[in-house]
């Protein structure tokens, strides 16, 4: 099965929402009041243990200005899972969602598993430009877990990214299985289908996934 | 400013670099031998480094370059190649009081005719004033530590101003984030109605690119780094090829001149000192010369597009700038020298 599995997660959402923020505070557990901009796009990766089997989490954090979406629509193609955010305090990272969802439907793998989350939820009322039941809303719609989280105070930080890492999970074993019983079903040369499991984000990736990444 | 941008030719060669002459042989010279890096396993950190401002005493050979440019700077007979030529040799321009002189000597900007400096209020209408706000907002680390807070909070909305005052004059170019650090630069160095002019002429001659409504060229232009890669090192470029490890690595430092990426303030002016003294594709072909260079820690690592991406996109702290600057200026001249001999044998 998953052994010594690597999942490779993207980070997406508008400008200065907290996606290098919460890598950081994720992989390092550290929180930095400023950060700099994201130029392009920025990795990191943690080990986790994912109840109880090692997981390799790569991720992948971009920069939020438009224009460089098209630099890095090829991470999109390869990426197993992705964390959505907007800013709890910012009505615009909120109404941008549907133009990354959008992008994700568009470039991503049609059956990538999103996580999203609603980030500086220690905010003050007077502070908040978008209500918890708003996410709530989005997420149903969209079939994506949601969480409020907050770099600062570390909320739900971990919460976050081991549902996205489950998810994760669920979707290969799934794909696993679905694949089992198409290799038992097949007779003969039948052509493998692009969707039996063997994606462009298992082993041997290399022509599938496009050459280089700009 | 004629001298130091006549290059459309060689601008043209090294875009058609990319796309005809990735099969050419290595013709070049074999001699330019590298100081090779310490074998270690570099210690990635992590954290929004701290950029370093610490200043050495000058040693003798800084001394005397200094004193070779101020006395240039009381001739009235010094021309722009006096300047370019201070600009590329070792050492650069010396220190921040020299650069404030000759920087705008370098691009022609004329400090005794400068333009009224509008205020934040007057700007504040451009749609993109909230995303450079946010841009200036998170550059703390391109000040220097221990600036009183009322005069770097002065300062960021200087940079503010810089930023939207060439946006709003040329609205045909698009604001990227990685455009303030390079302002920054200039900003800190000779304040703001001289860096305001400084940027607009890099805006519509250096950046121009860069500035256009979306990336697509500077994505095709990044490919010059592979183009290089290859003419030079045949197997290096396999190697991160197969890896799949793309030139995002390479792209903070193409729009921001290293500025975003560097360790070291000292590093960051001294490139600065030679790129404007150079074709604006300079900053690619130095960033060559890092791959290039940084061959033997590349090899060591794991061949994906992961672990390559990672190590790349970092900087040594101990890069030999000269060197490298020295090394990026022959692949250049190599590279425009075979353009223009494959050329005339074509005709």
């Amino acid at each position: 099965m998953d052994f010594s599995a690597t999942y490779k997660v993207l980070v997406l959402g508008d400008s200065n929402v907290g996606k290098t923020c919460i890598v950081h505070r994720y992989c390092d557990e550290r929180y930095y009041d400023t950060y700099i901009s994201t130029i392009g796009i920025d990795f990191k990766q943690k080990l986790i243990n994912l109840d109880g089997v090692p997981v390799k989490l790569q991720i992948w954090d971009t920069a939020g200005q438009e224009r460089f979406r098209t630099l890095t629509t090829a991470y999109y193609r390869g990426a197993m899972g992705i964390l959505l955010m907007y800013d709890v305090t910012s009505l615009d990272s909120f109404n941008n969602l549907s133009y990354w969802l959008r992008n994700i439907q568009e470039n991503a793998a049609p059956d990538v598993v999103k996580v999203l989350a609603g980030n500086k939820c220690e905010c003050t009322a007077a502070q908040r430009a978008v209500d918890k039941e708003r996410g709530d809303k989005i997420a149903e719609n969209f079939d994506m877990p949601f969480f409020e989280v907050s770099c600062k105070q570390n909320i739900n930080i971990e919460e976050c990214f081991l549902t996205l890492a489950r998810k994760i999970r669920e979707q290969r074993e799934h794909r696993g299985e679905n694949f089992d019983e198409e290799e038992q079903a097949k007779s003969g040369n039948m052509k493998r289908s692009t969707s039996n499991g063997l994606g462009p984000f298992t082993l041997g990736n290399s022509s599938s996934e496009g050459r280089c990444s700009c | 400013m004629e001298n130091t941008f006549n290059n459309k030719t060689d601008k043209e060669n090294s875009e058609n670099i990319i796309e005809s002459d990735i099969n050419c042989k290595n013709n070049g010279d074999e001699d330019f031998t590298s100081p090779k890096m310490e074998v270690k396993k570099e210690i990635v950190n992590d954290e929004p480094s701290e950029l370093s401002f610490e200043t050495y005493p000058e040693n003798s050979e800084e001394k005397a370059k200094r004193k070779l440019i101020e006395k240039a700077i009381n001739d009235p007979n010094s021309r722009l190649d006096t300047w370019l030529s201070f600009a590329k040799s070792e050492y650069g321009l010396v220190n921040d009081d020299l650069r404030k002189i000759v920087w705008p000597l370098l691009l022609n900007v004329d400090t005794n005719k400068l333009d009224n400096v509008p205020t934040l209020e007057e700007l504040k209408n451009h749609k993109e004033y909230e995303q450079v706000v946010l841009d200036v907002n998170r550059s703390l680390r391109r000040f220097p530590p221990g600036i009183p807070l009322k005069h770097r909070l002065a300062l960021q909305d200087q940079l503010t101003v810089v930023i939207l005052r060439v946006i709003t004059k040329y609205p045909h170019l698009s604001y990227f984030q990685g455009y303030h650090d390079v302002a920054i630069t200039f900003l800190l160095v000779t304040g703001d109605a001289v860096a305001y002019h400084i940027m607009e002429i890099l805006s519509t001659k250096h950046l121009a690119e860069c500035m256009q409504k979306t990336f697509e060229t500077v994505q095709k232009r990044l490919l010059t780094v592979f183009a290089i890669t290859y003419r030079e090192k045949k197997e290096l470029f396999e190697f991160l090829e197969k890896s799949q490890c793309g030139l995002l690595f390479a792209l903070p430092w193409y729009l921001t001149w290293f500025g975003h990426s560097l360790n070291t303030y000292k590093s960051v002016v001294r490139l600065y000192d030679y790129f404007l003294a150079s074709d604006p594709l300079l900053p690619l072909y130095v960033s060559a010369a890092i791959v290039l260079y940084r061959e033997d820690e590349i090899f060591r690592e794991d061949c994906d597009r992961a672990s390559l991406h990672c190590l790349l996109s970092r900087l040594p702290e101990d890069l030999p700038f000269e060197y490298l600057l020295n090394y990026s200026q022959k692949l250049f001249e190599k590279i425009t020298d075979t353009m223009s001999y494959e050329r005339e044998s074509f005709y």
